[in-house]
Order: C-alpha cells, then sequence, then structure tokens
C-alpha cells in the first residue's frame, strides 16, 4: 500500500468514479427487483392475512384500512366450521403419515441402495411408475374399496392413499442422498463391531439426516396439503383443513373470510416448520461435510 | 492373539477373477504385508478376511475356526480404511469409543480406555473435535486408535499412509510397527510401496493380477525373487533383465556379455533371462568386462552414481562411487557379483 505511507490516498479519476455509481447504481437496481417479486409473491398471502381479520362487509372493499375483528376466528372454531377439529384431523393423518412413510423409507432405500437382488433398479422405478398414474382414475376404485371395508370418512384411509402417495418419492429422495454416501463408514461400524442394523441406525441414518430431513418436508407439505383424495374419502368426521375450506362456500356465497382463517391455519405451520426444519438442515449438512 | 489362514479362497465378480483360488496361512502375531500393483487383488483379499465381501470359494480360518460366513461383528477383527471411514457426526474421542460402545461398556469404562489409547496415537487434545477439523495425519490415528482401542484379534490395514504426505509417511510408518510389536497382534497390512513393505513386514505376499507370486520375509523377496515379476516389481532401480542363452555354465547375450556363473551345474538353455541388481555389479574398465557398452545416462542420486549403458538390445544400469563421473559416449564395463546374479527362465518367468 504505497498511499498509506504517504498519507493521501489517491484521487479517484472519473473513470472509477462513474464505475462506483454504476455498481450503486446495480445494487439499487437488485434491491428494488427482490423488492418487487417477493411483494408480489407476498401480496396475496398479506391479503389472505387482512381479511381474516375484516369483517364481512370489509372483505369486498378495496380499502386498505379496517377495524382488526376477531369476529372470524370465533365463528370458524364454532360448530358451523369445526375448525379444531379439521386441525386436529389434517394433524393426525399427516403426523400418522409421517410417521409411517419416513421410518419405512429410510429402510426401504437403504436397501435399494446397499443390496444386490434380482431386478435390480427395475424395483425402485417400478415403484415411481405409480406415480404415474392420475389420481382421478384411481379415486373411485379407491372409493369403493374403502367402502367396502367401512373405512370411509376415517383417517385411516387417508393415511394409506397419502403414503402410497409420498413413499415412492422419499424413498428417491433419500436413496439418492444414500448413493452418495461412502461405504467405508457403515463398514467401519461393521468391524467395530455393529450389526447391519446397528450400523444403519448409528451412522447411516445420522450422517443421511439431511436428505431424510429433506424427504420429511416434502412429505409434509404434499399430505397437509392433499385436497383431492381427502375431498372424496371424507365427509363428516375426518374432514382435514383443504376441504374444509370447501365449507365456506354455502347457498349464501361464498365466506372469503372464513376461507381466509382456514388458509392461514393451512399456512402457518409450514411457515413455522420449514424455518425451523431449515436451521437443522443446514447444520446437517455441514455436520455432513466430512469425507 | 490368533492365526488367520486361507484355505483355497477365491473371488470372482462375474467373470472378473478379483483373486484366484489362494492359501495362506498368517501366524500369530505376525506382521503380513500384501504388496502389489494396482488392481491385483489384494483388497479384496482382506476384504474376505474382514467378512465384508463374501469369497467365491475356499474358506476362512482364524485360530483354526471357521469363519467365512460369520459377520464382520463376529470376527473380532479391525480395519483401517483407506479413507479413514471416521464417523463425521461424532467427536474423536466417540469415534474412537464406538466399538466400545457397541461393546455395551460403561461410559466411564469408555473414557479410561479412550484416553489411555489417546495417549498412545497423541490425540489427547483433539478428542473433543470433529474428524472434519482434522488433518490427514490426524484423521489417520484417529482410524488406528479406534481399531486399537479394543485390542483385536486381528488387524487389518488398507493403505492406511496412501493419503499421507511422504515425511508424516515415514513416521506413522514407525509408529505403526511399534504399535504392532508392542501389542502382539496379528496384522495384514496392504500397499503398494515396496519400501512399506519392505520396512515393515516379517513377511509379504507379493501379488499379481489375482495370483500369490511370493510369500517370504523380505529378505528372501529382494535376494531370491520366486520369478520375473517379482524381480521387476522389487528394488528401485529395478533389477536388470537381460535376455540371452545358457551353454557349459556361461551366460551369453546379444552385445558381448559373458558371465561364467558360479554354478555351473545349470543345464544349457536357449531362452533364459539373467537378473541383476543395479548394486550388485561394480563398474570397470570396458575391456574384458562381463557387460560393457556405450554410456546411455548416468544420474548422480548423492550417495551414488548410477550409469546405464546400452548392451545389445538392453539397457543396463549399475550402481557406482559417487565419485565416478562419465563422459557422453564413453564405453564402460561393469563387473557382476556372481554370488548375486538371479536367473530366470525366458518362458515361464520361474526362477531357474
Ligand atoms: N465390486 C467389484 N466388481 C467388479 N470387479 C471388482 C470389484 N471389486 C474389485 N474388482 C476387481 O477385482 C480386481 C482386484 O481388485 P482389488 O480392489 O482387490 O485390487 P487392489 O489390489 O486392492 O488394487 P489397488 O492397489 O488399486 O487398491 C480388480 O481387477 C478389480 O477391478
Ligand atoms: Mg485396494
Amino acid at each position: 500500500m504505497t498511499s498509506l505511507s504517504s498519507g493521501v490516498a489517491p484521487m479517484p479519476t472519473k473513470a472509477q468514479i462513474r464505475r462506483q455509481r454504476n455498481r450503486k447504481t446495480m445494487s439499487v437496481l437488485r434491491i428494488v427487483g427482490i423488492l418487487l417479486i417477493t411483494a408480489l409473491w407476498l401480496l396475496p398471502v398479506l391479503w389472505i392475512c387482512a381479511t381474516a381479520f375484516k369483517s364481512p362487509g370489509d372483505v369486498i372493499s378495496l380499502d386498505i384500512f379496517f377495524t382488526p375483528t376477531l369476529d372470524n376466528f370465533a365463528k370458524a372454531v364454532g360448530p358451523n366450521y369445526q375448525l379444531g377439529g379439521r386441525i386436529w384431523n389434517s394433524i393426525i393423518v399427516t403426523v400418522g403419515t409421517l410417521l409411517v412413510a419416513i421410518p419405512s423409507s429410510t429402510a426401504a432405500a437403504y436397501a435399494f441402495s446397499r443390496f444386490r437382488y434380482p431386478g435390480g433398479i427395475v424395483w425402485p422405478i417400478g415403484l415411481l411408475a405409480t406415480q404415474f398414474v392420475p389420481a382421478v382414475m384411481i379415486i373411485i376404485p379407491l372409493f369403493i374399496l374403502f367402502r367396502s371395508i367401512g373405512l370411509l370418512d376415517t383417517p385411516i384411509a387417508l393415511i394409506a392413499v397419502n403414503l402410497s402417495v409420498v413413499v415412492p418419492y422419499a424413498i428417491w429422495m433419500i436413496k439418492g442422498f444414500m448413493d452418495a454416501l461412502p461405504m467405508d463408514m457403515e463398514e467401519a461400524a461393521m468391524m467395530d463391531g455393529a450389526s447391519r442394523f446397528r450400523a444403519l441406525i448409528d451412522v447411516v441414518i445420522p450422517v443421511a439426516m439431511p436428505g431424510i430431513i429433506t424427504a420429511t418436508i416434502f412429505c409434509f407439505v404434499v399430505t397437509w396439503n392433499e385436497f383431492f383424495y381427502a375431498l372424496i374419502l371424507t365427509s363428516n368426521d375426518s374432514v382435514t383443513l383443504p376441504v374444509s375450506l370447501m365449507s365456506a362456500r354455502t347457498d349464501k356465497g361464498d365466506e372469503w373470510e372464513i376461507m381466509a382463517v382456514i388458509g392461514l391455519t393451512i399456512m402457518v405451520p409450514m411457515m413455522l416448520i420449514s424455518r425451523v426444519v431449515q436451521r437443522h438442515f443446514l447444520k446437517g449438512l455441514t455436520a455432513g461435510a466430512v469425507k | 492373539m490368533a492365526s488367520v489362514e486361507l484355505d483355497g479362497i477365491g473371488k470372482k465378480f462375474g467373470d472378473v477373477v478379483g483373486v484366484a483360488t489362494q492359501s495362506m496361512t498368517i501366524h500369530d502375531g505376525e506382521f503380513m504385508v500384501f504388496l502389489g500393483p494396482s488392481g491385483c487383488g489384494k483388497t479384496t483379499t482382506m476384504r474376505m478376511i474382514a467378512g465384508l465381501l463374501e469369497p467365491s470359494e475356499g474358506r476362512v480360518l482364524v485360530d483354526g475356526e471357521d469363519v467365512t460366513y460369520d459377520a464382520p461383528k463376529d470376527r473380532d477383527i479391525a480395519m483401517v480404511f483407506q479413507n479413514y471411514g471416521l464417523y463425521p457426526h461424532m467427536s474423536v474421542g466417540e469415534n474412537i469409543g464406538y466399538p466400545l460402545k457397541v461393546r455395551g461398556l460403561s461410559k466411564a469404562d469408555r473414557k479410561a480406555q479412550i484416553q489411555d489409547v489417546a495417549e498412545r496415537v497423541e490425540l489427547t487434545q483433539l478428542l473433543d473435535r470433529r474428524p472434519s477439523a482434522l488433518s490427514g495425519g490426524q484423521r489417520q490415528r484417529v482410524a488406528l486408535a479406534r481399531a486399537i482401542v479394543r485390542r483385536p484379534k486381528v488387524f487389518l490395514m488398507d493403505e492406511p499412509l496412501s493419503n499421507l504426505d511422504a515425511q508424516l509417511r515415514v513416521s506413522m510408518r514407525a509408529e505403526i510397527k511399534h504399535l504392532q510389536q508392542e501389542m502382539g497382534i496379528t496384522t495384514v497390512y496392504v500397499t503398494h510401496d515396496q519400501i512399506e513393505a519392505l520396512t515393515l513386514a516379517d513377511r509379504i505376499v507379493i501379488m499379481q493380477k489375482g495370483v500369490i507370486q511370493q510369500l517370504g520375509t523380505p529378505e528372501e523377496i529382494y535376494n531370491t525373487p520366486a520369478n520375473l515379476f517379482v524381480a521387476n516389481f522389487i528394488g528401485s532401480p529395478s533389477m536388470n533383465l537381460i535376455n540371452g542363452s545358457l551353454e557349459n555354465g556361461i551366460f551369453t547375450a546379444p552385445g558381448g556379455v559373458h558371465v561364467p556363473l558360479k554354478d555351473s551345474s545349470q543345464k544349457n538353455r536357449a531362452n533364459v533371462v539373467l537378473g541383476i541388481r543395479p548394486e550388485d555389479m561394480s563398474v570397470c574398465d570396458a575391456v574384458g568386462a562381463m557387460i560393457s557398452g556405450v554410456l546411455y545416462n548416468s544420474e548422480m542420486t548423492g550417495d551414488a552414481v548410477f550409469a546405464t549403458i546400452d548392451v545389445g538390445e538392453a539397457r543396463v544400469c549399475a550402481r557406482g562411487d559417487r565419485h565416478l563421473r562419465f563422459q557422453k559416449a564413453q564405453k564402460v564395463g561393469f563387473d557382476l557379483d556372481l554370488d548375486y546374479v538371479h536367473l530366470f527362465d525366458g518362458k515361464s518367468g520361474a526362477r531357474l
């Protein structure tokens, strides 16, 4: 640094100034751009949030200012909409699905990733191929099936259907992650005295955790938002949140403020969970980074 | 403490022969080194001993007991992997203690033993770190510590030093040898570095293309190579090999090579390869030398000068005094120390 010894910083040239100004304009433009896109994404969300606190009269007005009220929430949990029960149903279906899907997908992914067996790649591909069948094609048979075994309008039916959707994807996601893990670690565990199962629990799963968590988020979002199967397979007792949105469409017209309340209930847990999980996820990523 | 016996063991991967049917016995407390070029089946053999790979044929016996189909965990064999195979989500201490944890030792007992082993390999300061925060040499020591913490019957190491720099390799080599002698654990060590093999081994197995070429002490391997492959593979610079013929106890080859053998009882043969190491020759006057030719190249390595001459179609290299100097295209002669002349069959490569 020659300028340090002389004590005088060299005067910036005109070109430098121009370049600096250009850079400043660029970064301002970028921030504006980001804000615009964010606003575009967030506007509907904000609108829903606002609507949830509006009185029915304010809903249709375009005024930004209104007196917030909690009436809609009171109405939503009331006997007409039974929001509490719907939340409970959604939780049962989602948690039930995840509890079965994640352990079994992890085990299957490990098997697909590590063992050689006749047929090879055909099996995991076949599993994925089940997803090529459109839901509308199998909903009628499913309806008849569940009716005949008496599982219509139960969480079990929804859990079963959700599993069939979610498990193939989860297996593939986790398998991809496990394929990339070196065999050294689990072989070391087996040499150290662990059974294969113990090596899976102690070494493979902790190291594959980022992949497993990614799959869990994916399954959570799919199950929590699942609408179509729930619409057909439930009627009263087991209605989940997405379907309960429909109940706000009454003969007296659509009750937007109630829909907003339910929409909010659907969105908030997803946002919270992805926030919490994101932090875990990043930690898991760095912990796994050793060759 | 245990002996390991491989009884007619072999491994095929589909049509590829990883290891051809082989037998060998590794004695109790012995340091056995598998040496050979890349792809010769060293790792495959070791993994069959470990139980990580099921042999296509044959048996593995530990202390006379057939363990061919036992799971790795039931063999009480420890292994150090080339890439260390450390558990990234555990601290160094937990890594070392894992074999004890699996065996159900209490936390207090584990701690004492971890401390004990960590002192041995100088890791005490690092026990709380994650493996990702260690240098290569430190990781290597963690892997070593994890293997010895439970005093296994047999120790397997697959190129444990290949990821380290030259200096560290020398010091780790001494450390491994020291540990092994101190603990007296039967050890199988895989490498393709011949210096490592010669310095560490009680006995060496030289393999090529899945077949054992020679099994013997480092002296035997160096001084009486069983065939051309071993002769060529061991030694640096490698042994000079000259194609010629044998008649009345005299070896002759194109270019005026004329070597009267010590052992004149050898039969006359047309296709013979004579082997002689550079250090078993002395540089002399070209006239009347057993081998003579025009200088091709001379190299000063500090403690010696290596002179290479063209002899017929062969190139022969001799180690000479470090003060020797040559002129370009000079005629140079070599005399052979007849005690160290090796003869091989030109066709089969077997030692004569
Ligand atoms: N899983 C496998 N499938 C097919 N062939 C294999 C497999 N593992 C090893 N081989 C083959 O078996 C032979 C021996 O391999 P091995 O790994 O034992 O060699 P190595 O002596 O350990 O070599 P290196 O010094 O490179 O580690 C090689 O030709 C290799 O290609
Ligand atoms: Mg190898």
